[in-house]
């Protein structure tokens, strides 16, 4: 099956000090692909490229197969941009409107907006139609997009940032949405977020972009059940280091954790190195920060 | 097009109240103000609200744009950027038009009312009433159509700055331009002055309407073509 969106090296300096620097990636349909990255890392300028939102120096940029970047021509753009559904860290409509009222703003764009599936996520998600948009919480706001972002049958949801100022059981609901949106296997969601827990159980891969680049795109369980931490002391991180390829160091005060790829083949030739899980935000960490052989 | 048209209508209609409101204001303090100088006096308010009403919905809709990230949101819609334009034009135009049309009738109604000088209200009056507050309407449209693309290029904030630098070089030039020792001036006074010919005001508003309609398609195709070529 094709691929709802693909990103083929795309690159675009954004100014002196920042690039986008031949970013690939690939969401698969019935994939969740979390996309993580420290503040600053690329996660928003990529989506904004993916979405045709700023011309790119290089590359190019594919949703359900089509060409879809800002060159691309108007009515192809119509076209894909009505199979997506976006999500941003903060409520986009104008502070004025009512929630009722936001229909009337959304609804007319999409040909296949179904007044009838919002009434009914508004319901569901306890908005208030009369309520506006300034006077919702973050959570609140967060469903309204959502809300939106559901109602016009997308294949492909885009989440910047969504879950960011959220408490957890308002991250729980989402999260639960979205694993409802990619049940039937056709649908895919691209979650951009730098809190790493909300893809710990949720996220099909992981994607992680650093100052422009892709740092690593990995499978989550090469992450969550692969992939460990040694806690070492200074010469058991030596030893590690010297015989574990692509091996990654922290130092602390009196200890080192190491990343390794493979937890159990380092538990079994180190077996007196205590090594756990990693966690996606370990991962990230060791990667980011980590120092390599 | 429509479909742009249509999403840009829900943001207008919260916005008539309050622009309506602000005009009744005008209207009012206006009309009371220049009841003395009769039908001319009473065009005023009109005048001033059909003036007021592109400035104000321009700069609303503009404010909306850079509130909350809503000009990426709707950038990701399925609407072309020149769909986007298109319909901005539209109802800046859909709405000064209504606009327009209240303030003129409600002169026309309210007349009677705030008339001092006991003038009967003929097809005379109704007529310039009409041609005032239309002019008036074309030529604040034309200042929307010379701002426009500064929105669309530099944001509000920084487009608003700009566009005030811009009126406040146009009011000059307009204000050179009809001083007495002007002769287009002297012109305009002769033709259109204490007792103009209706034929003529006609035409003079018919010709400032083709003006704005130029203004109009030139602006449309800057917008677009800035509008394009910008990262949002």
């Amino acid at each position: 099956m094709q691929n709802l969106l693909e990103l083929k090296g795309i690159s675009r300096r954004v100014s002196d000090r920042f690039s986008l620097r031949d970013v690939t990636l690939a969401v698969e349909p019935g994939q969740i692909v979390g996309f993580v990255g420290a503040n600053g890392a690329g996660k928003t300028t990529t989506i904004r490229a993916a979405l045709g939102l700023i011309k790119l120096d290089a590359g190019e940029a594919h949703l359900l197969g089509q060409r879809c970047d800002a060159n691309a021509p108007d009515e192809a753009q119509r076209h894909l941009r009505s199979r997506v559904g976006l999500v941003l860290d903060t409520c986009p409509f104008p502070s004025t409107l009512k929630v009722g009222q936001v229909e009337r703003l959304v609804g007319p764009a999409y040909p296949t907006w179904s007044c009838e599936t919002f009434a009914g996520f508004i319901d569901r998600f306890g908005l208030d139609p009369k309520t506006k948009v300034k006077d919702l919480s973050r959570g609140m706001g967060m469903k309204l997009q959502l809300a939106c972002a559901l109602s016009h049958n997308a294949k492909l949801l885009v989440l910047d940032e969504a879950t960011a100022g959220l408490d957890p059981m308002a991250r729980e609901e989402l999260l639960d949405e979205l694993l409802a949106f990619v049940a039937d296997g056709q649908r895919s969601v691209l979650l951009s977020s730098h809190i790493t827990s909300d893809l710990d159980h949720t996220a099909d891969r992981v994607i992680c972009i650093d100052n422009g680049s892709i740092v690593f795109d990995l499978p989550r369980e090469d992450i969550t059940d692969r992939a460990g931490i040694a806690h070492c002391t200074q010469a058991q991180a030596a030893e590690l280091m010297a015989c574990v390829e692509d091996a990654r160091a922290a130092h602390h005060a009196y200890s080192v954790d190491v990343l390794v790829p493979d937890r159990r083949e380092t538990l079994e030739a180190f077996p007196e190195i205590p090594c756990d899980r990693a966690t996606i935000d370990d991962y990230l960490r060791l990667m980011l920060k980590g120092a390599s052989k | 097009m429509k479909r742009a048209f249509m999403s840009e209508l829900a943001i207008v209609r919260t916005l008539a109240p309050s622009i309506a409101g602000v005009g009744l204001f005008i209207f009012v303090v206006l009309a009371l103000a220049n009841a003395s100088d009769g039908d001319s006096g009473m065009s005023a308010g009109a005048c001033a609200v059909s003036a007021m009403s592109p400035i104000m919905v321009m700069s609303s809709l503009a404010g909306f744009d850079n509130q909350n990230g809503w000009e990426r949101y709707r950038a990701t819609l399925p609407i072309s950027r020149k769909d986007i334009i298109c319909a901005r034009y539209l109802s800046i135009i859909a709405f000064s038009a209504v606009m327009t049309c209240a303030a003129a009738l409600l002169s026309i109604i309210t007349f009677p009312f705030f008339d001092h000088m006991g003038m009967p209200s003929t097809g005379q009056i109704v007529f310039e009433t009409t041609i005032a507050s239309a002019a008036s309407m074309l030529i604040s449209l034309m200042m929307v159509f010379l701002a426009q693309p500064l929105f669309f290029r530099f944001g509000h904030m920084e487009a608003l700055r700009l566009s005030v630098g811009l009126f406040a070089l146009l009011g000059c030039l307009a204000m050179a331009t009809l001083s007495s020792s002007n002769p287009i001036s002297n012109w305009l006074m002769s033709i259109a002055g204490a007792n103009p010919d209706p034929a003529v005001l006609g035409c003079l508003c018919a010709g400032i309407a083709v003006l704005a309609l130029v203004l109009f398609a030139l602006s449309c195709a800057i917008s677009t073509k800035v509008y394009r070529a910008r990262d949002l």
